[in-house]
């Protein structure tokens, strides 16, 4: 344990000077994986509409799925339960897509949230979308999640842009990795 | 044959190893057992279960932090670790077939993680590795 946060103090004192929070590393060329891990699931449709959420005004985002319930643009969206941060969906992004110009962290985040429209468990990885500006909209911090799997960081107040072509924390989005058996 | 396929595991509220590893693990290793892309998370693919074949090695990949302590019964873990090397590492699926982690093994182990001295240990066994 002392490992990881020896990783994430020295980190962090990196890059103390440049943001507050959330650091770990990023490559770009592997930003694809966090999307390719999501075969089975709904996507909100709604959400990638390019004209809806950009910040100030931010659209309700209507989404017309009923296997994937609620507005991907308010916190209370039930992929969010583990979320702290900016919600790409807000940014110009969508729950599953950086916004343009952002690059999305391969080393991510991840817990799991009830979707009440099945009462499953999915596993939900909250990768990060790392560029030159932080986003600041739609902030959305619920820590709710029953299993902080990486206890090591102890919390998910984590940057992980570190290590990325751009390292300022934009947002981030809620990618669904499948379904858990157990909760 | 068909009727009677012997259920594996994958029983409601049993979570598969592969289900277990996105969960706990992927977050740092990635999905598809990549790491980083550079030397802080190391990537698993045709090299982890070379560990394996180096004096402490087989210990150190129980050792390390994210699999001492992660949220998982021993047997989980045991599991979890012979479906990582073979599913990362399948040139040497051989070494853990033939000599499986069981719950026996990996609970001491996880007990004495690996803290301040990790780097300079996994230093030593790639060194051998490498050399070999
Ligand atoms: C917080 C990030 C993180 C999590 C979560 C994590 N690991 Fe790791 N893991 C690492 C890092 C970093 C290393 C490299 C050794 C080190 O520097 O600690 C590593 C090393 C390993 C190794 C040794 C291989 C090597 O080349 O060093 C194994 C095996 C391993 N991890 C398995 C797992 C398993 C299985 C899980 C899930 C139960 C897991 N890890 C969760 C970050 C993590």
């Amino acid at each position: 344990m002392s490992k990881f946060d020896k990783i994430f103090e020295k980190s962090a004192r990196d890059l103390a000077r440049t943001q507050s929070r959330r650091s770990f590393l990023s490559k770009l060329g592997m930003a694809v994986v966090g999307v390719s891990a999501i075969p089975a699931l709904p996507v909100a449709r709604a959400s990638s509409n390019p004209s809806a959420g950009f910040s100030n005004g931010v659209l309700p985002q209507e989404n017309n799925n009923p296997n994937d319930p609620g507005d991907p643009s308010t916190c209370e969206y039930w992929r969010y339960c583990g979320i702290d941060g900016f919600l790409c969906s807000c940014c110009g992004g969508s729950v599953t897509t950086c916004p343009p110009g952002t690059e999305m962290s391969p080393i991510t985040w991840v817990g799991t949230c009830l979707n009440p429209a099945d009462n499953k468990h999915y596993i939900i990885s909250y990768n990060d979308c790392c560029g030159t500006t932080s986003c600041g909209t739609c902030f959305c911090n619920r820590n709710e999640n029953d299993k902080p799997m990486y206890r090591v960081f102890s919390n998910n107040d984590t940057n992980w842009c570190i290590g990325a072509s751009s390292q300022t924390y934009n947002c981030s989005t809620a990618i669904i990795l499948g379904v858990s058996a157990d909760n | 044959m068909f009727c009677c396929l012997p259920f594996t595991g994958q029983a409601a509220g049993v979570n598969s190893d592969a289900t277990n590893y996105k969960i706990f693990c992927s977050g740092c290793h990635t999905i598809d057992g990549r790491g980083s892309g550079d030397s802080r998370v190391p990537t698993f693919r045709n090299y982890v279960g070379k560990f394996l074949t180096v004096e402490g090695g087989r210990a150190f990949l129980v050792r390390v932090p994210g699999v001492a302590t992660a949220p998982l019964n021993d047997e989980k873990m045991a599991s979890m670790l012979n479906w990582l090397i073979k599913e990362f590492d399948p040139k040497r699926a051989d070494l853990i077939n033939s000599n499986p982690y069981t719950a026996e093994e990996v609970g001491p182990l996880r007990k004495d993680i690996l803290r301040t001295s990790l780097l300079k240990y996994r230093a030593e066994l790639t060194q051998k590795i490498d050399s070999n």
